[in-house]
């Protein structure tokens, strides 16, 4: 693989008028899927549009695949956009939008339909084909835009509240054509604020927060980053105050606690140390551990932790 | 309990009927039109007028009522002088200063009702209002009530004032009671002003949730019959006048002349506008009950 | 009772919004789930009394839709989906305003809404008018406007929309407050099932307008027996063939690792006593491996899974 990243942004700053959206942002994102988290106004929709080339940034530089996306229309076949935005021409139906789109991006005449029908049949929009976009329900105009993204199979997709109206029905598929083209090598990056689907799809993340950057990578290296916020490890066992008994020398343990009869917690700053332990001491005694699990180490904590008391 | 419990709490208090909602919706309303500043100008504006309306008659009274207590002496002169006096309070003047209202009602309907349901529907505050124990006949009442209530202020307030002033000013001279009795025609035109321009615009304005197409149609069904006549009028020369009763403005002024028993000119009479008001009301009426009954509710 | 439907069905023309619905809620905090097109909206519409069915009985707080809908409309609350608030006007005036339609007389309508607007979190900007409104505030104000008129039936149409995370989770809370503190019942019809995890203890599922489930939140998600989920730190690919070698059959979700507990083991023991072996060998193999245990738990059923089978099997019969 490339060793530039495939999007990249250089100091990357944008405000309008006297408000500034985004402050100094310098990060890599590589291919495979990125979720892009935030706070509502945060500046995540700043930034996506600045990605596409919808608009120029007030200080810095933003490259994709290494270009420069402003006015850039060899750039913009291999990008691909979803968002939020309105309809433009619904009066077409789905496979004339992506036919005229793929058309755009240079796609040969003869071979836009067929590779239109495609797309929506890789989001199970087969019987939607022919059907004019005015016609169909929330859901299905909003899996349309998905398959429009993705049927040139750009090299970049940004994907701005991908999810929004779909069914649990037709979420799985989608997140499963997500992942794909991240797995394919594709730089797939996703804005949501539904942080369980982010999950579901990546565990690289890039945080924004007023318009800075706050964190980027993994989202358990993160966590193990985060060392203002002790990790809780909760063991359910059946002699809790046993096990604690045995890990209470650990100088890495900072404390415990007994939310329930059968379950210890506990808090230490290095998780390393502490995971490690927790198995070796609890084998000794003989303790039987039923579960093991961190409250922490969903998403949804690790935005509280980041975001919840200021970056 | 010394920590008090300041959680979420329901409520045990009175509940009063559905039946108040037309008053609550109609409060509501009344309120928010005045909150516009558009019709506080246009309110303010005509009622300056209204009061430039009603002094320069009692002026113009004043002066005549005074010339002719002075002049006692020939028989024929004051005769002379009584008829003027007759001719200058007239009750033409009543119903002329309830017509020259008529542009501030006009442009009243266009700032706010032309846009009264067109601002829900954007709002789509409709769903708002279905979901609540209200139905299309309260809503609409609720819309419209409000709007003529100010209508009906502007008009009769110079009209029956100008009633009154003619009363009082021709005391002495056996007029009084005829001229203070139009207070009566002065209620009842504005009236009909007030209901048909309140009525026609707030219906019109459900069409769309665009308010200045809105607001465009209204202009239309007011004023474009209106200029279409009066161009094959003009054209004619006065021949064929049938075009007028298109056009809802004239046709209200025509009731309006034959409420102040004032003779018509021409061959239009008075039964004649009763068709092009009913239209107007009851056509915009089934627009919007139509409009509202279709509502997407939910989803 | 709060929702008793009875064979209902509602027919557009040729096409059947809803087939035969039969449901009996006695209360709590039920999720409505579906996928687009299943019936929802036009059950919703029907529960508020807005649309006319085309037959069955249709019975809401004990009161038949087809004979009174309006009065029902005073205890229900109704959160829909999209923006329904009046833009010139002040949260408070709006809430106001949603009391009286309910109801409450001028002055206890205006206590009740301030009342409710600081439970939802609305403190200086009630004073403001909704059009400065950020996406999250005009969410509470809806909620508010539902919450005003004390509603003995609280119906939320996808309450979480549009909120950042931290909006989600203050949304959610403040939801499942309510039946605490009021005998007020929730109908939560909403795409994001994990929201119904949280709030709801009852789910009825519906697809092409037919009910398939009506019942426990707990009773769908079925649980999987003798299958663990493992995350763990180190080398994923050593681990797993270990753990294969112990008797596991191990699969991978991501980088979640799922061992499903091999035939070999002894079937004859007790339940707890073979979930107990299995957890202990898989640590050893850990602990022999070198990495780290971050998550070990019996395969947690999601309500996803559970819902994607219940329509996959109605579609299949």
């Amino acid at each position: 693989m490339s060793e530039t990243a495939a999007i990249e942004l250089r100091k990357f700053s944008k405000w309008y008028g006297r408000i500034i959206a985004v402050n100094d942002v310098s990060v890599g994102i590589d291919r495979g899927v990125t979720g892009l988290l935030g706070p509502n106004g945060a500046g995540k929709t700043s930034l996506l549009r600045c990605m596409s080339g919808q608009m120029r940034p007030s200080l810095g530089a933003v490259r994709i695949l290494g270009q420069d996306p402003w006015r850039n229309p060899a750039l913009a076949r291999d990008i691909g956009l979803c968002t939020d935005q309105g309809w433009l021409m619904d009066e077409l139906t789905p496979a004339e939008l992506i036919g005229f789109d793929l058309r755009l991006r240079g796609v040969e005449e003869g071979k836009t339909r067929d590779r239109a029908i495609e797309a929506l049949e890789q989001f199970d929009l087969g019987h939607a084909v022919d059907r004019r976009i005015n016609t169909l329900s929330r859901g299905t105009r909003q899996r349309v835009k998905l398959a429009q993204a993705f049927a040139y199979d750009p090299e970049v997709l940004l994907l701005d509240e991908p999810l929004t109206g779909i069914d649990p029905v037709a979420r799985a598929t989608t997140v499963k054509r997500i992942k794909e083209r991240g797995a394919a090598g594709r730089c797939v990056l996703v804005s949501s604020h539904v942080l369980h689907e982010v999950e579901s799809m990546t565990e690289q993340v890039l945080l924004l927060h007023k318009g800075r950057l706050v964190a980027h990578g993994n989202a358990m290296e993160i966590r193990d980053l985060l060392d203002q916020h002790p990790h809780r490890i909760a063991v359910e066992c059946d002699r809790p105050r046993d096990l604690a008994r045995a890990m209470v020398d650990l100088p890495s343990v900072q404390g415990f606690s007994f939310p329930s009869e059968s379950v210890v917690e506990l808090h230490t700053k290095q998780p390393d140390e502490c995971y490690a332990a927790v198995p070796a001491r609890a084998l000794e005694a003989n303790i039987k551990i039923r579960r093991l699990t961190s409250p922490d180490a969903t998403l949804e904590m690790l935005f509280r932790y980041l975001v919840g008391e200021g970056s | 309990m010394p920590i008090s419990d300041r959680g979420y709490q329901p409520y045990e208090g009175p509940r009063l009927p559905s039946r108040r909602n037309n008053w609550v919706i109609t409060s509501l309303e009344l309120r928010r039109i005045w909150a516009s500043l558009l019709v506080k100008i246009v309110l303010i504006i005509a009622g300056i007028w209204a009061i430039l309306r009603v002094a320069w008659v009692a002026g113009v009274g004043y002066f005549n009522v005074t010339l002719t207590e002075r002049a006692s002496q020939d028989a024929a002169a004051v005769e002379q002088l009584r008829q003027r006096l007759a001719q200058a309070l007239s009750s033409d003047l009543v119903l002329a200063g309830i017509d020259g209202q008529l542009v501030f009602v006009i442009l009243l309907t266009l700032a706010w009702g032309s846009g009264a349901i067109a601002t829900d529907v954007r709002d789509r505050a409709l769903q708002f209002y279905f979901a609540k124990p209200v139905t299309e006949r309260t809503y609409l009442l609720g819309k419209i009530t409000p709007l003529a209530v100010y209508c009906f202020f502007i008009c009769v307030v110079p009209g029956t004032l100008i009633a009154l002033v003619e009363g009082s000013l021709l005391q002495g001279q056996g007029l009084a009671a005829s001229r203070s009795a139009l207070v009566l025609p002065a209620i009842l035109y504005s009236l009909v002003l007030s209901v048909l321009l309140s009525v026609g615009s707030v219906g019109i304005s459900s069409l769309s949730r665009n308010r200045l197409l809105t607001l465009a149609y209204w202009a239309g069904i007011l004023f474009v019959p209106l200029a279409v006549a009066g161009i094959v009028d003009l054209a004619t020369q006065g021949e064929f006048v049938w075009l007028y009763l298109a056009s809802p403005l004239t046709m209200a002024r025509l009731l309006g002349r034959a409420i102040f028993r004032l003779s018509a000119e021409g061959p239009l009479q008075w039964y004649h506008s009763l068709l092009t008001l009913a239209a107007v009301c009851g056509g915009s009426i089934w627009l919007a009950w139509q409009r509202l009954s279709k509502t997407e509710v939910v989803g | 009772m709060i929702v008793e439907v009875e064979n209902l069905e509602k027919h557009y023309g040729s096409f059947h919004a809803l087939r035969g619905v039969t449901l009996k809620l006695e209360g709590g905090r039920i999720g409505l789930l579906g996928p687009n097109g299943a019936g929802k909206t036009t059950l919703i519409k029907t529960l508020l009394g807005l649309l006319p069915h085309t037959s069955g009985v249709c019975r809401v707080l004990d009161t038949d839709i087809a004979e009174d809908p309006l009065s029902v409309r005073r205890y229900i609350g109704y959160m829909p989906e999209h923006d329904a608030v009046m833009q010139d006007l002040t949260a408070l005036d709006f809430v106001t305003f949603a009391a009286q339609l309910c109801g409450l007389p001028a002055a206890e309508a205006r206590g009740r809404a301030h009342a409710v607007l600081e439970h939802c979190g609305l403190g200086e900007v009630r004073y403001r008018r909704v059009a400065s409104y950020s996406t999250g505030m005009r969410q509470r104000v809806k909620l508010a406007q539902a919450l005003v008129g004390d509603p003995k039936l609280l119906l939320l149409d996808e309450p979480t929309s549009g909120l950042d995370p931290q909006g989600r989770e203050e949304m959610l809370s403040l939801i499942r407050q309510i039946p605490e503190r009021s005998n007020a019942h929730l109908i939560l019809s909403t795409h994001i099932l994990p929201d119904v995890e949280r709030t709801c203890d009852q789910v009825v599922v519906l697809n092409e307008g037919r009910v398939l489930y009506n019942g426990g939140l707990e009773a769908l998600v079925q649980k999987e027996q003798d299958c663990f989920e493992m995350r763990i730190k180190g080398d994923l690919d050593r681990f797993c063939k270990a753990l294969s070698a112990e008797g596991f059959t191990v699969s991978l979700d991501g980088t979640k690792v799922i061992a499903r507990i091999g035939a070999g083991q002894d079937p004859d023991a007790d339940q707890q006593a073979r979930l107990d072996d299995a957890t202990r060998s898989l640590l050893r193999t850990a602990m022999k491996t070198g990495v780290q245990v971050r998550h070990l738990q019996p395969l947690k059923a999601t309500l996803e899974q559970a819902f994607l089978d219940t329509i996959g099997h109605a579609e299949a019969s």
